[in-house]
């Protein structure tokens, strides 16, 4: 597939082309300096920060809340229909390689045999635009975790700064497309370019401070399901806030409602998350996580375990914004740390 | 209200199957089967689903209330075409109040069916016993009514139920038919009877227990609270029955139905997906209580 060599100071001028024929957003920060994933009318509204931008790009996918369907009932008669997602085609600039890579994660999740019409249709819709990072935040592991840094599987397209240009390369056919459509007379990258990305992306995973030798981490992981000493001395300070789980790229779980008022309303889905006090409790009031540490427990082994099983890959990508959003400063990497020091339990 | 089909922005596949778009259903029976259990039967308001509509024994569906929301209910019936879907609910939370507010005509919401079913197609030619506690005999009614219409393929049903006291034993009609029914050995129990029960008193494990059923081409399908499955699972550890003989069906909270959700999983099981029938040998090791 095709590289360019875009300089730096022509960059407002390709997203503007990319902006062309469709909607883009970048990371803009908001009222509070929260950088947040916002459509942009003006490239100089973009803030690339080092490391990932406070909130993850999934939000764009998987809205933080989303009406599926419509209806209107009485008594003895009702009509409902779905609500059609949009299809208005998107790119989204400034996408991490670790989120790029969680959105591959979310798509295991909700395409495969019974795609997620709404899910579905926003990721046809949408083109990432990935950034490579040249910086590493003291919270980010993700070099310890897979090679996004090199590979950044989940993006289309991977922009990586080399001096005052960036490498602009087509990972997929929908990468292609738009550079296709937008490099117009920008210069072809040379062996020699592309060979600098390797050295960029090795530069940062060197660069990270926080490195975690995940060797056999789902077995670790297992082995220690039923330690409840571990588990409650790991969540004693969680306060259940569920802010682990918002800010995780990863994340998808999701509560369905209905909202309706004089016959006519509708059914939507909202994030919803496993750290919640409802969140798996049964109308009879049964919970088989009913403690605070159950509900960690349940979050460190989807990541590193139940979704390995599941889908093959792990969860969780090294992104780093769960320990950075802790109010109780609760460390997923220290954990898997703190794991390695325990003697082997066997299964409940 | 938009309409989908000349929205111009409309993807195609919420147009085609969308999972999440419940078919129109009508209460054609309402009727009160004990303290705080309504059983109800529907049918689908689109012939064509009305005819094609299939599912197995132990399979679940969501049920909507439009207004109220969605939640998910065992299958009680026995698929054929045309014939009214049936499931028993008692009055919980909101959409189960919702629910027993309707009356027979009221239109409501049905996806499905969902999960794996207690696998009856492969287990022809078995004994089967069948273990119900509380309002776990709902869903179980659907397996005997199945084992009854194709009673040739399998070998000798016994029943073991038991409820908290005589009045908490459900689908009592259903109960004499089969107590009546050469097909079946309906063994009833009680934890506490009152004046009038001259039947059997004790918990439905240690029930399970004294008659010691022999494992030899047999399998055990059981449905009821969690605590009294984990007991039964017990039971028959202690009898000797291997592991993978012994079905239970699990409850979980969900939402979606089809393992988008993420709330039903038991460790990395999911029990809209995977489940809800799990067997013995699946459910060791896995956090399911």
């Amino acid at each position: 597939m095709k590289s360019y060599l875009l300089p730096k100071t022509q960059l407002a001028s390709w997203l503007s082309r990319v902006q062309a024929d469709r909607t883009l957003y970048a990371p803009v920060a908001d009222a509070d300096g929260v950088l947040d994933w916002r459509e942009v009318s003006d490239p100089a509204q973009i803030v690339l920060p080092p490391g990932v931008p406070d909130l993850p790009v999934k939000k764009l996918f998987f809205p933080t809340s989303e009406t599926m369907l419509q209806y209107a009932y009485r008594a003895d008669k009702a009509a409902v229909v779905a609500t059609p997602p949009p299809a208005t085609p998107f790119a989204v600039f400034g996408v991490r390689p670790c989120d790029a890579l969680a959105q591959q994660v979310a798509d295991l999740v909700f395409l495969g045999d019974l795609p997620d019409p709404y899910y579905q249709a926003r990721r046809d819709a949408g083109t990432i635009i990935a950034v490579n990072c040249t910086e590493a935040l003291p919270e980010c592991f993700c070099a310890s975790l897979n090679d996004c840094l090199t590979e950044a599987p989940g993006a289309d397209v991977l922009l990586t700064p080399l001096d005052d240009a960036y490498l602009v390369a087509a990972l997929t056919h929908k990468g292609e497309d738009l550079l296709a459509a937008t490099a117009g007379d920008l210069p072809e990258a040379t062996e020699a370019d592309l060979a600098r990305q390797a050295e960029v992306a090795a530069a940062t995973a060197a660069a990270q401070t926080r490195k975690i030798d995940m060797e056999g981490v789902t077995e670790l992981v297992r082995a220690a399901y039923g330690d409840e000493d571990f588990w409650k001395e790991h969540a004693e300070a969680c306060v259940g806030c569920g802010v682990c789980t918002f800010l995780c790229p990863t994340c998808t779980c999701f509560d369905v409602r209905d909202d309706a008022i004089s016959g006519r309303g509708q059914r939507f889905r909202c994030w919803d998350t496993c750290q919640f006090a409802d969140f798996s409790q049964e109308a009879s009031g049964h919970d088989a996580r009913a403690h605070q540490w159950q509900k960690q427990r349940n979050r460190i082994c989807h990541k590193f375990w139940y979704s390995v099983d599941r889908t093959g890959v792990l969860s969780c990508v090294g992104c780093g914004r769960c320990l950075r959003g802790c109010a109780s400063h609760s460390d997923i990497a220290a954990t898997i740390e703190d794991l390695k020091k325990q003697p082997v339990t066997p299964d409940e | 209200m938009s309409n989908p089909a000349t929205d111009q922005r409309c993807h195609p596949c919420t147009l085609q199957n969308n999972p999440y778009l419940p078919h129109l259903a009508t209460l054609t029976l309402v009727r009160e089967e004990g303290p705080g259990l309504m059983t109800f039967e529907a049918q689908f308001q689109d012939p064509e689903t009305a005819q094609t509509f299939t599912y197995l024994p132990g399979q679940f569906l969501e049920i909507s209330v439009l207004g109220a929301g969605e939640a998910p209910f065992g299958i009680a019936s026995v698929a054929g075409p045309g014939r009214p879907l049936r499931f028993s609910v008692q009055k919980m939370g909101l959409v189960t109040t919702a629910l027993h507010g309707l009356s027979e005509g009221a239109t409501i919401g049905i996806r499905g069916p969902f999960g794996n079913g207690f696998p009856v197609l492969e287990h022809k030619g078995k004994n089967v016993l069948i273990i119900g506690g509380g309002i776990g005999l709902p869903p179980l009614r659907s397996v005997i009514e199945y084992l009854r219409e194709n009673c040739h393929d399998y070998g000798e049903v016994c029943i073991i139920y038991g409820a908290r006291n005589p009045q908490m034993l459900c689908y009592k009609e259903c109960l004499l038919d089969w107590g009546q029914d050469e097909a079946f050995d309906l063994k009833l129990t009680v934890d506490k009877g009152d004046e009038d029960w001259e039947g059997h008193e004790g918990f439905v494990p240690s029930y399970l227990e004294e008659l010691n059923p022999p494992a030899d081409n047999a399998v055990a399908y059981t449905v009821g609270p969690p605590i009294m499955i984990k007991f039964v699972l017990q039971a028959f550890d202690k009898l000797g029955w291997p592991r993978n003989q012994v079905f239970a069906s699990l409850e979980a909270k969900m939402k979606c139905g089809f393992g988008k959700c993420g709330r039903c999983n038991v460790g990395p099981k999911l029990v809209c997906l995977d489940g809800p029938v799990f067997s013995a040998e699946e459910l060791q090791g896995l956090p399911w209580i």
